[in-house]
């Protein structure tokens, strides 16, 4: 089924209803008390009226005394209140990468093209689950900045940006995601959508920056199998999508060199990630846009 | 270096097609829009010089495996063993070929000889090699060294092709040696022999070997030893050879009797024809053989005018034809004359009974008693045999005796009856004489069996030589050759060569006090033979075995054209003679030596590789190739080796 809505009843390519339908019984969870604007299936910070009991208090005179524990008075002769968590909705923030380095395609298409399909899917679950999504696009610059809501017309004004997206420009990351962590102002689930060729110190200041302001952070690393593997037999001249610079080597001879920094770069941003908190996961075109989700999906509730 | 098959390495640049391939990819290099290209930029940089250095070394092995089996499959020819094949070509081959009778062997399958399959093989190999070397051929049959300046004419030339003589490899090896000392050069030299191996031609045993190979060890230039070997022997040849021609008298009529020996391959009773020409008459025999070897005596029919008979015989075409066949000729018209001059009338009556048995038969057999004074003055021209009995010897009778024998005659001394103390004519001395004590006399024990007057017969027969009893005897000395002598090392019967004849001395009488030499079993037939050997250079015609003449027959009677040299069977004639060529009876013999006796043979000189020339196939093996194969392995053993190492950190860094 092709998702369609709008006023123009425009056909959404990026929505698989197969794929969620199978994941349905997925839901986007926070890892972390977050601040929403309604009542939701996430963790809030703040003590609320839920049915999940939080901690017992000491009555302070003046309070409602409808919160009071009667029988804990019978036990102790002491008046106590019981608070209870509070739920709130998500507050999420997808933030994807479309730079010119995102274009680079392999055999299972191309890593922008990846990226679009998490997020629409992101985006659609989260909205279906009562949450609030964003979206923020950057290269250099920032492209485009949607605030989060919650109403499925918001779903279709996601859904047909990501659509008209194309990968252009070079990366800031850093100042990006400074500017981000400084302008989100409650606590938010912030998803980074990147191939996150940049600074892996600097990347891990954003992060922590991130962190630092309580938001929850997940990495989505998209990569390609092929930079990944680096199996090429011939020369090869490699031209860099974003700057045009054409280098020819003879990739045998560079390989091993190359596997090694690619291991080095991927394992330090993952470690990285865990030691500062954040949630990381590996995405490449060849598992399929279901399996990617359905381990981030997994991987968050286990964590929660 | 030499190579057998040397257009093969037109296809060495092949070798560079890796390098070729690696510089196409290069230039047909792929275009591909890259995200990653930090990690590219800082690899290229960081790339190891061990990396750059792993890729150049995996590109050398490729292009050395193929530069190595390509220079293998043209078979180059390692010189002096494996340190020293990069040295170049030798400056000197020298073509040793063995021309003998066996060499005419052919396989069944194609016909082809072992000789033209040599031949055939030597002038690919001779005109690669002649382009670097001096090549000289000496073969077995004329000793002589030749230059081969057109590899063509070993095809064409009859000192390379078939004969029918014997080859002395010792003997060439030699004609090398004398060869190279004669050229004062010091270039490395190559010996190519060609052989079939017989151990006959061989003589494995022989002392020679070991002062040649010296000889050669003393050279200043080193030398070595490529052999081409032929050793394999057909199991379907037949052969015949003529044993001995007979003539005797029978009631008055003369017979003359040939002795021929046939040899058959394998067992089981067969028929065999045998066809006999003799003075243009054909007589065709049917042989029943049930045994390897058949001695068959056959009594030639000849007109009584018919004093001259040349002729041969000959049994079905094998694979080897020169042994299919034999010449025979004979002089019935050769007087056999023996003169006695004894001091002891009766030694002498019993000597000129000895010497003519047949008292009827003097056409043939005549004997006369002499004196010394006698003898001094007659004409020994048409005598075959003097009896020298006891008498002193004038100087000018020992000169006539000299030339008697220089000339082809043959001298039977014996001692005197009369006590005394020596007797020495000739250059032979009998001396100390010995009488025998308690009725114990003297028996011979030994005696030359093989060749002499006192050999085996034809038939097989032992001379009963043992049955000789010594009573009285001189001891016998002088520079000869015993031929027989008892257990106590005493001589009974010496020989020596002089010119063309032979001096004989015995140390005993034909006397009772002496000994039984007077019974006749051994004198007559001791006699007859000397008689024989010396009459022989009264025949119109000479036996022979073929060898290589320094003067041409002037005509040929029976076979080949190219045989006036001598080398080949035949009847030919010169001066009035006839010569009858047979080949040597040791080239019937089989023994072959195999590859490592030969090596072991020519042990000081260097031999680097042996080609075993098969009749079925022409394989050749060569060390070199042998070599650059290895070479070849060990290369694609390190470039798998460089480029699984490479596939395994590339691996392990992606897992």
């Amino acid at each position: 089924m092709i998702f369609a809505g709008g006023k123009d009843k425009r056909q959404h390519v990026l929505l698989d209803s197969q794929v969620i339908s199978r994941l349905s019984r997925l839901s986007v969870c926070a890892r972390k008390p977050l601040e929403g604007n309604f009542s939701g299936r996430h963790k809030s910070p703040h003590r609320g009226a839920s049915v999940e009991f939080a901690q017992y208090r000491k009555y302070t005179p003046g309070e409602d005394i409808r919160s009071l524990d009667w029988r804990v008075y019978g036990r102790t002769d002491r008046f106590y209140v019981k608070e209870f968590e509070a739920d709130t909705n998500l507050r999420a923030y997808l933030v994807l990468d479309c730079s010119n380095s995102m274009a680079f395609a392999g055999r299972h298409g191309s890593k922008f093209g990846l990226a679009q399909q998490l997020s629409a899917m992101l985006s659609y679950m989260l909205i279906s689950q009562g949450d609030a999504v964003g979206l923020h696009c950057f290269n250099e610059n920032v492209l485009k900045h949607i605030p989060p809501r919650t109403n499925p017309k918001h779903l279709h004004a996601l859904l047909t940006t990501l659509e008209d997206l194309h990968p252009a420009g070079t990366t800031d990351l850093k100042t990006v995601l400074h500017e981000l962590a400084e302008n989100i102002g409650r606590r938010a689930l912030v998803i980074v959508i990147s191939d996150f060729f940049t600074d892996v110190t600097a990347l891990l200041d954003c992060f922590q920056h991130l962190l630092h302001r309580r938001h929850d952070l997940a990495v989505l690393h998209v990569m390609d199998e092929a930079e990944l593997q680096f199996d090429f037999s011939r020369p090869v001249r490699f031209i860099d999508l974003e700057d045009g610079h054409g280098t020819l080597t003879d990739p045998s001879i560079i390989k091993s060199q190359y596997l090694r920094l690619m291991h080095e770069f991927l394992e330090s941003l993952r470690i990285g990630c865990l030691e500062c908190g954040a949630d990381y996961y590996l995405a490449t075109p060849d598992a399929g846009c279901e399996a990617i989700l359905s381990n981030f999906l997994l991987g968050r509730m286990q964590k929660k | 270096m030499m190579f057998l098959q040397p257009f093969i390495l037109w296809g060495l640049p092949l070798a560079l097609l890796p390098i070729a391939i690696h510089l196409v990819n290069r230039m047909r290099h792929q275009k591909v829009a890259w995200a990653a290209s930090r990690f590219l930029a800082a690899a290229a940089h960081s790339s190891t010089r061990w990396a750059r250095l792993r890729q150049l070394l995996i590109l050398v092995c490729r292009v050395l495996l193929l530069a190595f089996l390509i220079t293998a499959l043209a078979q180059p020819l390692a010189v002096g063993g494996w340190g020293q094949f990069l040295s170049g070509p030798p400056g000197t081959v020298i073509l040793l070929l063995d021309r003998s009778c066996s060499m005419q062997m052919s396989a069944a399958s194609d016909g082809i000889t072992k000789n033209e399959s040599a031949l055939k093989l030597l002038r690919g190999k001779i005109a690669e090699v002649a382009k670097h070397s001096f090549v000289v051929c000496i073969d077995s049959a004329t000793q002589h060294p030749r230059p081969l300046l057109d590899p063509d004419l070993l095809l064409q030339n009859s000192y390379a092709g078939p004969t029918e003589t014997s080859a002395d490899i010792p003997a060439l090896f030699q004609q090398a040696f004398q060869y190279l000392l004669s050229q004062g050069r010091d270039d490395a030299v190559e010996m190519w022999l060609v052989s079939d191996l017989r151990a006959a031609d061989w003589q494995p045993q022989s002392s020679r070997w070991k002062a040649v190979l010296q000889q050669f060890e003393a050279l200043p230039q080193e030398v070595s030893v490529r052999l081409f070997a032929y050793p394999s022997f057909e199991q379907t040849n037949a052969s015949v050879q003529i044993k001995e021609i007979v003539n005797f008298r029978v009631e008055k009529q003369t017979i003359t009797e040939l002795i021929i020996a046939v040899k058959r391959p394998g067992a089981g009773p067969i028929t065999m024809p045998l066809t006999i020409s003799s003075n243009g008459r054909e007589e065709h025999l049917q042989l029943e053989l049930d045994t390897r070897e058949k001695i068959v005596h056959h009594q030639l029919k000849l007109n009584k005018n018919e004093d001259l008979v040349l002729g041969k015989v000959a049994i079905p075409v094998d694979s080897q034809v020169s042994d299919n066949f034999a010449y025979f000729g004979y002089d019935r018209r050769v007087p056999r004359h023996t003169v006695v001059v004894a001091e002891s009338a009766e030694v002498a009556k019993i000597l000129e009974l000895a010497a003519v048995p047949d008292a009827e038969d003097i056409s043939l057999e005549s004997c006369e008693r002499l004196s010394a004074l006698q003898m001094l003055s007659s004409d020994l021209s048409t005598t075959s045999l003097v009896v020298w009995q006891g008498e002193k010897a004038t100087p000018a009778v020992e000169e006539k005796l000299r030339d008697f024998v220089a000339g082809g005659g043959v001298v039977l001394l014996l001692p005197p009856s009369l006590p005394a103390a020596s007797f020495s004519i000739l250059g032979v001395e009998l001396h100390s004489l010995q009488q025998s004590q308690n009725d114990r006399s003297a028996v011979i024990s030994e005696w030359d069996r093989e060749q002499g007057p006192l050999a085996d017969t034809v038939a097989g027969e032992i001379m009963p030589v043992d049955s000789l009893h010594m009573f009285r005897y001189f001891k016998a000395e002088g520079n000869a050759t015993v031929l027989a002598s008892t257990s106590t090392g005493a001589s009974f019967l010496l020989a020596k060569k002089s010119g063309l004849g032979s001096i004989y001395s015995c140390a005993t009488l034909p006397l009772q006090e002496w000994s039984t030499l007077a019974d006749g079993l051994i004198l007559v037939p001791l006699m007859q033979r000397l008689a024989t050997e010396g009459c022989t250079r009264l025949s119109r015609i000479t036996s022979d075995v073929c060898a290589s003449r320094e003067r041409r027959f002037t005509a040929i009677e029976m076979g080949p054209a190219n045989g006036r040299d001598g080398t080949r069977a035949g009847i030919f004639r010169d001066a009035g003679r006839f010569y009858v060529l047979n080949r040597s009876p040791q080239e019937d013999a089989v023994d072959v030596l195999d590859d490592s006796e030969v090596q072991n043979l020519l042990r000081p000189l260097p031999m680097h590789s042996v080609e075993s020339a098969k009749l079925e196939q022409d394989k050749t093996i060569a060390a070199a190739s042998s070599m650059f194969i290895w070479l070849a392995i060990v290369s694609a053993i390190l470039e798998a080796t460089l480029a699984s190492d490479l596939r395994k950190r590339q691996e392990k860094i992606v897992r």
